[in-house]
């Protein structure tokens, strides 16, 4: 039965894209004097991870790419070779490109084949360089550690090689790419493969002759079997008679004892009953089956258990693999494996001898599956469907405690205090659940120190990440939307903040400049600072710049003021224009994002000593600080972001510019007014501005005051989508339910301030 | 969720293989609707308006977390006189992925019928646009106008939908 992979492929691109990343982070860490073994491991499993999934799910170009940054990875690992950091130059790299080819997979732009063969080869060469001198005399290089023994050259050797691929890798091309990668050693014979219906997992056979040594294919094999599910023999006899030496383990130089796979060492070395007995040691729940493993061919007994695990069983003293759910198979595994023995593999059996202690019972189960799943993948649209249904429990739950508070003293006692409990668990509930879109910030830190790094490289400069807060929690969607205007900022404090460690020196600071980034809850907004130590931001060329362009500016405004001037469109302070900043794009940009996202960004500045550059955001995109008015019999929500004052108009206040469009004067200023319950046709309480309220609104740079009956309160208003059931409508950006479980429409502040710009123009 | 099951009958010929309808009045007139386009039915409740929409569209009112946009039948087949009493009903409908709210005068049955029993409607040579209409059934003495519901709530002149989605 062939399964659709296709179904799965969001699982492998989320789960490689995090394996990429914790690849990266490693990377990063990674002490090159002293190297941690165990973070070497963990880069290595992460590269093995994706090229296992993408050999699995099809995507060759990916596996073949990830099995060349394994292979130096794993000398690397095996001390074979020493960590250098144009190797972690090109780790980075390749995991880039890495990243690049998944994009590509999911449609998103496309990979370069030339940059992928630069990286490629530059990967292949790194992983034969420094082996060349060690391994003179030997065309693949001898592990490291393994003294230099005076070895023949050109001794043709024949290797038995025998395993079970593990399901997953059997399903890729693992196996294939694995013959691919003997042959170019010697001369391959299959000798024996699994039938195709069961899909390559089962026994494969092959016989390799070569002149290389068996360390140099061990590894790849241990890359698709399953755990010891190999093993690898050399058939002296079958050696080149010409080259023939004898019992080449009677050698010196010989690497099989101390490599330590006494299991697979030849029979004739090692009695049968030692065999057995290293197996019992290693097992002890073996002992048990011993009796029913001595015999070949047992009863059929196990049949029903037999869901196809039987093809782990031909390997002769090689420990069964490991049989993952371990959802008790353990203990029957044994009785199949022998059944199926018999009638697919034992002819080709090599050493019938071991036939005797060919099984051992399967390994008792994980420990527990807590330490790997300790969360769950879900979909976006099921938490908001969860958050929606929560708001309107909490809704809900107010109108029956409204309902009881009207009752007065007719209510029962118990009815009040279960409705207070209620209301105390809707709220807890709600709250656990909204926190379930919440992510650490640590998302996106992460990917600075790569940045950094990268950034100070080609800029000459020492720079120095300081991150804090990575814990702190925010809103998914504002994770994704937050990383491309920090990492702006970011490159920003990196090329104009931080100076070249001459001019730091020369200024008596640390040569090594310092980028702090921060995050923090404040009220109900999370704070990211992004600090620097560097020279500050020039007011007078700012302001001289500013007059250059026509900017209203004067001497007068604040530091504030004039540091914001930076964020106009086109506006930078570079003196030259490199290829990481100054081309006056970027900072406009990033306050717009911000901006767009309903938080905004400040700058403070102290010449010579550093710029800190702050970004508020609202905690989550779905809640929006609201001010509700009321215009006839009417409930509207104004972002609270674009209210900036409401007034009661004085007689007088109000002109008209050709009899049709109002302004109104407001300190000596003059703005369109919009009246809602016209553009709206609604019916007014008022017909007389003076009995009602003016709300000056300032919509990205365009003032306008809003007339409305009156202003009714301030709320965190849930913000719906009034275009999924309907279509857009004009002065609306969304809807929110109030707590009286009525519908209330979000205006829409730009487009209002811009029916004010329209009519005041037909009018003049 | 759905507070009406659906039981079809299958049977091979085309012709006797029934569908559910729910029926329902419009002044005097009876009209009926595919069930399974109908979520639920509830009473009326004031929604909030919506400005410059078409008279027919009441607005929009909170169905248990989604903004849901209210259409009243009466007025858009202009339907002598129109009351919202403690009986006006509302059908609430799943069409297209989209829920909208139809307000009716009431909702009579839910009855059986299968193609044979849906005769088409008489031209009226433009005089009156039938394109909504599947066809006429007649049950005991009642005759109920079969219409495609969905065809009509999404149609351009329904309003409903941003022209850019058709």
């Amino acid at each position: 039965m062939a399964i659709d992979m296709s179904q799965f492929y969001q699982v492998f691109f989320e789960e490689s894209e995090e394996h990429l990343a914790a690849m990266e982070a490693l990377l990063l860490d990674l002490d090159l004097e002293n190297p941690d073994m165990e973070q070497l491991n963990a880069i290595f499993r992460a590269a093995h991870s994706i090229k296992g999934s993408a050999g699995t799910f099809g995507f060759t170009d990916l596996a073949d790419a990830t099995h060349i940054l394994e292979n130096l990875l794993d000398r690397i690992r095996k001390q074979e070779l020493v960590l250098r950091a144009d190797m972690v130059d090109a780790f980075l790299e390749s995991g880039d490109l890495l990243r690049a080819m998944l994009e590509a997979h999911q449609g998103r732009g496309e990979v370069d084949s030339q940059a992928v063969a630069a990286v490629m080869a530059r990967l292949r060469q790194l992983s034969s360089d420094e082996a060349a001198p060690v391994a003179s005399l030997s065309p693949v290089a001898l592990p490291v550690d393994v003294p230099a023994e005076p070895k023949i050259p050109s001794v043709r050797r024949v290797f038995d090689i025998q395993f079970v691929p593990t399901e997953l890798a059997a399903k890729g091309d693992a196996v294939a790419n694995l013959q691919e990668d003997l042959r170019t050693l010697g001369t391959l014979e299959v000798i024996c493969q699994p039938e195709a219906e069961l899909h390559d997992v089962g026994f494969w056979q092959l016989r390799l002759t070569t002149e290389s040594l068996e360390s140099d294919f061990t590894d790849r094999i241990d890359f698709i079997a399953d755990n010891g599910a190999w093993r690898v023999t050399e058939d002296k006899a079958a050696a080149d008679p010409e080259t023939a030496f004898g019992l080449f383990s009677d050698s010196p130089g010989l690497p099989d004892d101390e490599r330590g796979y006494g299991f697979f060492e030849p029979v004739a070395e090692h009695p049968l009953e030692e065999i057995v007995a290293r197996v019992e040691s290693a097992d002890d729940s073996y002992g048990f089956f011993e009796p029913l493993a001595e015999a070949p061919v047992p009863a059929e007994s196990g049949s029903e258990e037999g869901e196809g695990y039987g093809f782990f069983a031909p390997l002769p003293a090689v420990p069964a693999p490991v049989v993952e759910d371990g959802e008790g198979y353990g203990f029957f595994a044994p009785l199949p494996a022998v059944e199926l023995v018999t009638d697919v593999v034992v002819p080709a059996q090599p050493v019938p001898a071991d036939k005797e202690s060919a099984v051992r019972p399967a390994r008792p189960a994980k420990n527990s599956t807590a330490a790997t799943d300790s969360s769950i993948r879900v979909s976006v649209e099921k938490v908001d469907q969860l958050i929606n249904l929560v708001g309107e429990l909490v809704i809900t739950q107010a109108m029956l405690l409204q309902t009881v508070t009207q009752m007065q003293e007719s209510a029962p006692e118990r009815l009040v205090s279960g409705l207070g409990q209620l209301e105390r668990n809707t709220r807890d509930l709600q709250e656990s659940v909204m926190s379930i879109r919440m992510m650490p910030i640590s998302a996106v830190f992460s990917r600075f120190p790569r940045v950094v790094r990268d950034l100070s490289g080609k800029l000459g400069k020492q720079v120095e990440l300081k991150t804090s807060g990575e814990t702190t929690e925010l809103d998914k969607g504002l994770i994704e939307r937050i990383a491309d205007p920090l990492t702006h900022l970011i490159r920003n404090s990196l090329d104009h903040g931080i100076e070249s460690p001459e001019r730091r020196v020369a200024a008596g600071k640390s040569p090594v400049g310092t980028i702090t980034l921060k995050a923090y809850h404040q009220g109900g907004n999370i704070v990211i600072e992004v600090g620097d130590d560097g020279a500050g931001l020039p007011r007078q060329k700012i302001l001289a710049k500013a007059r250059e362009r026509g900017l209203p500016v004067s001497d007068q405004m604040t530091d504030g003021e004039v540091f914001n001037l930076i964020f106009e469109a086109g506006f930078s302070t570079a003196e030259q224009v490199t290829d990481v900043s100054g081309r006056g794009v970027g900072m406009d940009v990033v306050r717009r994002n911000i901006q767009a996202m309903g938080g905004r960004v400040e700058i403070e500045s102290i010449y010579g000593v550093g710029t800190r550059m702050t970004v508020r955001l609202p905690l989550t995109l779905a809640i929006l600080d609201g001010m509700s008015v009321a215009v006839g019999n009417q409930t509207y929500i104004l972002p609270l972001s674009y209210v900036v004052e409401s007034l009661q108009p004085q007689p007088g206040d109000i002109k008209t510019l050709s009899n049709q469009a109002r302004v109104m004067q407001v300190r000596g200023e003059y703005l369109p007014v919009v009246v809602l319950h016209e553009v709206f046709n609604l019916k007014s309480s008022w017909t007389d501005f003076t009995q009602g309220i003016m709300v000056v609104l300032d919509a990205d740079g365009a003032k306008a005051a809003l007339f409305v009956d009156g202003l009714l309160g301030q709320h965190q208003v849930v913000i719906k989508s009034l275009e999924a059931n309907y279509r857009r409508v004009a002065g609306v950006s969304g809807a929110t339910i109030m707590g009286d479980g009525h519908v209330a429409l979000i205006l829409d502040v730009s487009a209002i301030a811009g029916m004010a710009k329209s009519n005041v123009q037909k009018a003049g | 969720m759905e507070p009406m099951t659906h039981a079809g009958a299958v049977v091979s010929d085309e012709d006797l293989v029934a569908s559910e309808y729910l029926t329902f009045t419009l002044g005097s007139e009876e009209y009926a609707i595919d069930i399974l386009k109908v979520q639920e039915i509830r009473g009326y409740e004031q929604p909030t308006l919506i400005a410059n929409a078409p008279d027919f569209i009441k607005g929009v009112i909170n169905l248990r977390g989604i903004i849901v946009p209210i259409v009243d039948l009466r007025i858009k087949f202009k339907l002598g006189k129109i009351e919202y009493t403690p009986f006006t009903v509302v059908i609430i409908l799943n069409i297209a992925g989209r829920v909208i709210g139809a307000v009716v005068d009431s909702v009579s049955d839910v009855i059986s019928l299968n193609a044979s029993q849906i005769r088409p409607a008489p031209d009226f040579s433009g005089s009156f646009d039938t394109k909504y209409i599947l066809g006429l059934a007649s049950m005991d003495a009642r005759m109920m106008i079969v219409t495609d519901i969905e065809r009509l709530m999404s149609s351009a002149d329904m309003e409903l939908i941003d022209s850019a989605v058709e």
